[in-house]
């Protein structure tokens, strides 16, 4: 493709004085290769950079809303509540809120192995699976990673009934007591 | 009579038509792309499955830093001149028609309505290099949310989406949560990373 011009060495005394070929047409190869190689650089680095999000919906805190949702009466089966704690630490429960102990909080991990088969199981367990409820309670020790990642699992699950909660005082006390033992005790 | 002679092929070929083409694309795509202006802080957001981008228009982002300090940002340059007039006006800052500018320039804003003269006075430089304090939000100030009421006024189609970075504790994002809710906001966008 490109043309080599050798410059002649050595030029003899007495010899001629040749004049220069003109070319008049300078090499363009190297200037496409740059050119094109910015342009992929540009393209890549564009259309990569651009962040996703996710929806997210907090429920109504109004009055009548609280009183709404007494009402209704959800079975325990239909529930399951998470706990996000310290380190990545997260635990389950099935449980009455007022009696649930550090000794019902079943520790898993955020790997697909983890809490999305622990959702699975329980909603396939569920007396009514149309109703099913994942509720969120992350502790103060949790991080933002954490709550996106549950968010995450419930867009994997298809959950679409779920809601992030404060804990409870007691739940918190079987947090704390449970977050003091080592992992897989 | 001459012999016919073949015609020579020369092996070169005129390159210059080529890299017309390939100048124009990389003027083109340099133009209309763009480029994300510099972040006053850097976040890690986390990961996501979700699928959706986030678009350049009728977004305002709170971030959220490690240490939880929040800042506020609008991409859109028409909306941002929108939501800094009203905010003007709302928390009375009195900025200057050059203060009102720097404000323009800066991608997020991390200082509550106290020190905005004086962050918004400083050079480009030295803002770069200041250490900001990010807007208050605790139980008994809560600044951040009259931004975020002000970007709501002037955009009324605008959504609101957090930036939360991998390591920022939950407490922060829950009193943002609560004190969201108590103005009757409760649908956000939550910025995450592809997989």
């Amino acid at each position: 493709m490109a043309e080599v011009q050798v410059k002649e060495s050595g030029g003899k005394k007495g010899g001629k004085v040749r004049s220069k070929k003109g070319g008049g047409k300078p090499d363009m190869t190297p200037m496409v290769d740059l050119g094109f190689l910015l342009l992929t650089f540009f393209i890549f680095t564009t259309t990569f950079s651009k962040p996703n999000m996710m929806k997210l919906n907090m429920p109504d805190k109004s009055n009548e809303d609280v009183k709404e949702q007494q009402k209704q009466d959800i079975k325990l089966s239909n529930t399951i509540t998470i706990v996000m704690g310290k380190d990545n630490r997260i635990f389950w429960y099935q449980q009455a809120l007022a009696d649930v102990t550090a000794e019902d909080l079943h520790e898993t991990d955020y790997s697909a192995s983890g809490i999305r088969a622990d959702i699975n199981k329980k909603r396939a367990a569920a007396l009514d699976t149309a109703i099913f409820t994942v509720v969120i309670k992350p502790t103060n020790e949790a991080t933002f990673e954490n709550t996106v990642d549950i968010l995450d699992e419930m867009e994997i699950t298809g959950n679409k009934r779920f809601a992030i909660v404060d804990l409870m005082p007691e739940e918190q006390k079987a947090y704390q007591e449970k977050i003091a033992r080592p992992k897989g005790q | 009579m001459a012999a016919v002679k073949p015609k020579r092929h020369s092996p070169t070929m005129d390159m210059t038509a080529m890299c017309d083409v390939a100048f124009l694309l990389l003027t083109f795509f340099i133009m209309t792309s763009s480029f994300r202006s510099q972040e006053a802080v850097s976040i890690n957001t986390p990961s996501s499955v979700s699928k959706l981008k986030v678009e350049e228009t009728g977004i305002g982002t709170v971030s959220i830093t490690p240490e939880g300090k929040y800042y506020f940002g609008v991409t859109d340059p028409i909306e941002k001149r929108r939501f800094l007039n009203t905010l003007n006006t709302n928390l009375k800052m009195n900025l200057s028609d050059a203060e009102k500018k720097s404000f323009l320039d800066v991608a997020e804003i991390g200082v509550g309505k106290d020190r905005i003269k004086s962050y918004l006075s400083l050079n480009k430089s030295d803002r770069e290099k200041a250490v900001l304090p990010g807007i208050p939000l605790d139980s008994t100030n809560t600044e951040l949310i009259d931004w975020v009421r002000a970007y709501a006024e002037a955009n009324p189609q605008g959504q609101l989406a957090i930036r939360g970075d991998v390591k920022t504790q939950y407490p922060a994002v829950k009193i943002l949560f609560d004190e969201l809710a108590k103005v009757k906001f409760y649908k956000f966008r939550l910025i995450t990373k592809g997989e």
